[in-house]
Parts: C-alpha cells; sequence; structure tokens
C-alpha cells in the first residue's frame, strides 16, 4: 500500500516539474538560461537512464495510465492558465499539439505498418487548402469543414496508393518523396489556390462560438489562442486514445504483422493490401483535419509551410522519439518546434542540427528517445501453477 | 477419391530457364504424414511455395478437400485449410509470444472498425475466445513459455521458435500442415525433443496430414508413413522410408555416381 502511494507521488512530482519546466522555458526570453535549461535537462536525462529511475517511473505511469492521464490534462489546464494572455506561447503550445497528433498519424503508416511516407507536409497541407477554399466560398459548419479536410487527404492519398502497393519499403518511400515535391509545385503555379502567395483562411468558429476573439474570465482578457488551444488539446486526446486502442485490437496485429514479414502475414490471411490502404488512409485523415485547423489558426496558407523540409520534421519527430511510441512523439516535437523558436541563434541551422540529432539517434539510441513498449494483451500471461 | 487430402497433378514451376518443378504429381491421404527429402536445390521449398500460393505455378493443378488451389493467394489457401512453417522461422521477433501465435487466428476474428475501436466489448470477448485457444496450444507444445507469453519473441532460442511457429500454423486448425525443414539449426537433442513433439501433434490432432521436409533421416524414418524423394525438380522416388532408402536411383542423387 505504501509502495502503491510512493508511486503515486513520484508519477505526480514527474508531472509537476515537466509542466513547471515547460512553463519556465516558454517564459524566459534570454538564451543562454534557455540553454542552461537544456542542457539541464539533458544531464537529468542522462542521470535518470543511469540510475534506472526512468525506467521505474515509465513501469508506474504504465501501471496508472488513468491517473497519470488525468493529471497531466490538469497539467496542461494550468499551463494554458498560466499563459492565458499571452500569444506568442499559447500559439506555440498549440503548434506542437497540432504536430504531434500530426505524427501520430505519421505514425500509424510507418510506426504500425512500416509505410514510410515522406509527404506528411503535403496531406497536412491539403487538408489546409481544403479548410482555405470552404471557409471562403461556403457557408459549411466548420466542424465539417475540418472533416472534409481529412477527407481531401484521404482522397488525394488513394492517387498514391497503387504505387505504394506495388512498391516496398525504400521505393515507396521514394513515390511519397516524388509526390510531396510535386504537391508543392502544383499548389504553388496554381492561381486558384492563391499561387505562391498563399490564400486566407477564416477563423474556426464553432456553433456560435467566434474562436478569434480575446474574452474575458472573471474580468481577466484571456487570449483568443486559448480556444485553439483547447480545441487542439481535445483533438490531440482524441488521437491519442484512437491510436492506442487501434494498437491493441486485431487490426493493430495485423499492422505490425505486415511491418515484420510480410509473407508471414500473407500466410496467415492476412490481407496486405487492404491493411496497407486502411492504415495509409488513417494517417492521411489525421493530418488533413489536423493540418485545415491548422489553417484556421493561422488564418492564412501558402505553399512554403508545406515543403517537403517540413515532411522531413516530421519524419524526424518520428526518428528521434521513437519509433512507434506516442510518448515520444510528445517529447520530440516539443523539442523540434520549441527549440529553434527560443534559440533563435540555432534557427538558422534547425535543419542541420535536427540531421545530426536523427543520425546521432540512429547511431546510439536507434529506438529513440522513449522507445515503443510492444502491446501486451491482457491476461496473457499464465502463471506455471494455475496451468495444471 | 475420398480419403486424398491434397492431390498434385502435373505440378510446374519455372524461373526464366531454370525448371524448379518438373511436371510433379503427388497425392496425399488423409491423416498421412508424408517425409519430403532430396538434395538441396531439388525443389522441395519451392513446392511449398507453389501449394501455399506464394509463387504462383507454371502449369499443373493442385486440389486440396475437392477444392482447386491451384494458384490461389495465400489468404485463400490458408483459409482452406493448409497452414506451414518456414525453413529459416519467419516470426515477428519484435512481437511477443502471444501476438505471434494468434496471428493465426487470423480469418475467424473480426477485424471491422466498429468491433476492434468503437464496440470494445465484444472485442474483448472475442479476445478471451483466441486468448483461451493460444494458451491451450501453448500448454500442449511448449509449456514452459506460458509465465513469458509477453516476451518478445527475439529473446528465444531456436527450437522455442519453431515451437511457437507450429502453435501459429496449428492455431487455425489446418488440415493440412507443411513443415519446412524443423530441424534445421538444431542440435542433436532439440531434434531428438522436435521429433517427439512431431509424433505428439499426430497423436493429438485427428484429421491432420502433414508433410514434412526434413534433412535428418533419422527423423524422416521416425515419423513418416511414405516418403518422396526429389531431385532436379523430379520426383524420382516414392513410398515408405526403408524402401526409398534402398533405392539406387536415391543413393545416386545423395552421394553421387561412384559409390
Amino acid at each position: 500500500m505504501n509502495e502503491f502511494f510512493l508511486s503515486r507521488v513520484g508519477v505526480l512530482v514527474a508531472i509537476v516539474f515537466a509542466a513547471l519546466y515547460i512553463s519556465a522555458l516558454l517564459y524566459i526570453e534570454s538564451e543562454t538560461m534557455v540553454g542552461a535549461l537544456v542542457i539541464g535537462l539533458a544531464i537529468l536525462w542522462l542521470v535518470g537512464n543511469r540510475t534506472g529511475s526512468s525506467g521505474r517511473l515509465s513501469a508506474t505511469i504504465r501501471k496508472n495510465t488513468r491517473y497519470t492521464g488525468t493529471l497531466s490534462l490538469i497539467a496542461v489546464i494550468t499551463v494554458a492558465a498560466f499563459f492565458y494572455n499571452d500569444h506568442f506561447n499559447l500559439l506555440m503550445l498549440t503548434t506542437v499539439m497540432i504536430f504531434v497528433v500530426a505524427c501520430i498519424g505519421l505514425n500509424i503508416q510507418f510506426g504500425y505498418t512500416g509505410l514510410l511516407n515522406f509527404a506528411g507536409a503535403a496531406f497536412f497541407g491539403a487538408g489546409g487548402y481544403t479548410a482555405a477554399v470552404l471557409t471562403s466560398n461556403t457557408a459549411m459548419p466548420h466542424l465539417v469543414v475540418l472533416l472534409c479536410g481529412g477527407i481531401v487527404a484521404v482522397l488525394i492519398g488513394f492517387i498514391l496508393i497503387l504505387p505504394v502497393l506495388r512498391t516496398r519499403g525504400h521505393y515507396a518511400a521514394v513515390v511519397t518523396i516524388a509526390f510531396s515535391l510535386l504537391f508543392r509545385t502544383l499548389v504553388e503555379v496554381n492561381q486558384v489556390l492563391g499561387g505562391a502567395q498563399g490564400a486566407p483562411v477564416s477563423g474556426l468558429n464553432l456553433f456560435g462560438w467566434d474562436f478569434n476573439k480575446n474574452f474575458e474570465i472573471g474580468g481577466f482578457e484571456v487570449s483568443f489562442y486559448i480556444n485553439y488551444f483547447i480545441f487542439a488539446s481535445l483533438l490531440l486526446l482524441i488521437s491519442i486514445i484512437f491510436s492506442r486502442t487501434l494498437e491493441r485490437s486485431w487490426i493493430g496485429l495485423n499492422l505490425d504483422t505486415i511491418r515484420l514479414d510480410e509473407v508471414a502475414a500473407m500466410c496467415f490471411g492476412i490481407d496486405i493490401a487492404r491493411w496497407k490502404t486502411t492504415a495509409f488512409a488513417m494517417g492521411n485523415f489525421m493530418l488533413g483535419v489536423v493540418g485545415a485547423f491548422y489553417a484556421t489558426m493561422l488564418g492564412f496558407i501558402a505553399p512554403n509551410n508545406f515543403t517537403f523540409g517540413d515532411s522531413l520534421i516530421m519524419v524526424s519527430i518520428i526518428l528521434l522519439g521513437g519509433i512507434g511510441s506516442i510518448p515520444g512523439i510528445i517529447l520530440a516535437a516539443a523539442i523540434v518546434i520549441i527549440l529553434p523558436e527560443k534559440l533563435q541563434a540555432i534557427e538558422e541551422y534547425r535543419f542541420l542540427i535536427f540531421a545530426v540529432g536523427v543520425i546521432l539517434i540512429l547511431l546510439f539510441r536507434p529506438n529513440g528517445l522513449i522507445r515503443r513498449r510492444m502491446r501486451i494483451f491482457p491476461g496473457v500471461i499464465v502463471k506455471a501453477d494455475t496451468s495444471v | 477419391m475420398s480419403d486424398i487430402c491434397l492431390r498434385v497433378k502435373r505440378i510446374e514451376k519455372r524461373f526464366g530457364g531454370l525448371v524448379a518443378l518438373d511436371k510433379v504429381d503427388l497425392d496425399i491421404k488423409k491423416d498421412e504424414v508424408l517425409g519430403l527429402i532430396g538434395p538441396n536445390g531439388s525443389g522441395k521449398t519451392t513446392f511449398f511455395n507453389i501449394l501455399t500460393g506464394i509463387y504462383p505455378a507454371s502449369g499443373g493443378s493442385v486440389v486440396f478437400e475437392g477444392q482447386d488451389i491451384t494458384n490461389q493467394p495465400p489468404q485463400v489457401v490458408y483459409k482452406s485449410g493448409v497452414s506451414r512453417t518456414f525453413q529459416r522461422s519467419r516470426l515477428c521477433l519484435e512481437l511477443s509470444v502471444f501476438d505471434n501465435v494468434a496471428i493465426g487466428d487470423h480469418p475467424r476474428l473480426n477485424h471491422g472498425f466498429w468491433h476492434n475501436i468503437i464496440n470494445r466489448r465484444m472485442f474483448w470477448q472475442e479476445f478471451q475466445s483466441c486468448r483461451n485457444r493460444v494458451i491451450e496450444l501453448i500448454d500442449q507444445f511448449a509449456p514452459h513459455l506460458l509465465d513469458k507469453m509477453d516476451h518478445p519473441v527475439g529473446g528465444f532460442p531456436m527450437i522455442d521458435r519453431r515451437r511457437i511457429e507450429v502453435c501459429r500454423a496449428l492455431l487455425g486448425e489446418p488440415k493440412l500442415l507443411l513443415l519446412d525443414e524443423p530441424s534445421a539449426g538444431m542440435t542433436e537433442e532439440e531434434t531428438r525433443q522436435l521429433t517427439d513433439e512431431v509424433l505428439e501433434i499426430r497423436k493429438r490432432k485427428s484429421n491432420l496430414s502433414v508433410i514434412i521436409i526434413e534433412h535428418e533421416m533419422g527423423v524422416i524414418s521416425k515419423i513418416t508413413d511414405r516418403c518422396v524423394v526429389f531431385n532436379f525438380g523430379r520426383k524420382i522416388c516414392e513410398g515408405v522410408y526403408a524402401k526409398v532408402a534402398s533405392n539406387k536411383q536415391v543413393q545416386k542423387a545423395y552421394l553421387g555416381e561412384d559409390l
């Protein structure tokens, strides 16, 4: 009982620390202080790994998922409340969450099924352009617009599905690279979609609630980005629950088997084309929805937001965090998006630094910062004495 | 006719100019254990790959339980009741023992979205019955793995991986089991254990025919009812082990001209 209590306190301390850390990181302006914070975390990380305390912590978290989830939710709300009138930091936090959802979508393709998709930003952009067209030309409810963003991304994905199914591994990846470059060129030269100048998108308006208006709570003027922040947290919550449920289902088992051994998968009845298509569609849908949402938040989109470089960033978030690992994606997305903003010194070199980071990770820690825990279905372990 | 499980007629496979299988005829009776032997490169594994639909045949036909399965995709072949193990074990090394075996249940499980994502109560019910089947099989063939069902397969020695492969192949209750060189990469002692286990499968499962590819003649002599010898893609001999072993042509194929 005592141990149970202690472990829960441990989780609480860890989450409070994480919330304080992220708030401090965002709040502090001095670049040297930010650098010191980053180095401090790296040292803490190494110490945690050496002493095995991070292993114990993650074991406790896995045992108390609901408790951890509730606390994390409270922590997220607290951090948002702390930055209640800070446009810039709320925008950044929301952007992190949007990229996390996008990468969770990509992860269903890459992490589970083994489909390496280098056109993440293109599908993200497809959702964004759908939002631009629909919000400026129709009076469609915005919730439907977001869904349409996802559907359009899925439909565009189907153009790619034939070559993707006919090729394997790196060759399929090359197909998506080609598409990524193609997409950008297409939106750039196509005047209907605003060409290189881009297109305006109106802000989100759900059930009469205008997301782009500051509002007041108890005399405090609250930044309108809080709206986007809350909606993004909701999307994030849904996508995490979806992805984890998917993983712990027969579909998740099919996808993993296809990634690890296509021949064995075929020989036991798994329809490779069906599940690859499904995984591709699921990932693209998430990318499209969140891309549409991102566009409404920025109020404006241009081809430059959806370059091949952005697709690379998404893939490197997955590689850095740990292929297949959702906690890894969250951590890596935070690093990849927040750091260049806070450390202007590295902004120019961010692609270089990420590339080096990814190479180092692949060399020394191929499972990523937080490696994926493989699914363990409940009740499959039978104790030797009870089996007879 | 009705006691024939599998009837292969004039099956042919050419890879470009190379004839891997040259008009092979083969019948397997119900409940029979057939040994498939022959030197390296004589077409044994190709034969399995054609039966299970991994390669399309260049000619001929395969009829299984009265159903024509020639050139059907592997998924259809598996559903009709043919399952197999692989020469170089093909397990998903990152996945747990349970996950690897449970794949064998694929055709029986509901893979719909509603069932898997939304209606989780039904999913867990189905999961329980699948779990029970998996545990029953592991309990029969690898009871020492029961408390390690969550361990990734990659950490186990070859013999355990073979056992897991056999359990996976048996989970769908096949009528024909194809074992591709189960003793490959094993010690003498392990081979002996494995032989006993194959005999055990025979005893426990009724209505199951087995074709086993094997180089260990000890295994072949102990467990097979009948043997077929391949050489250069042709069937050169057929009969009980003792008869096959004394056949001049077979000796020549294995040991060379001079002896």
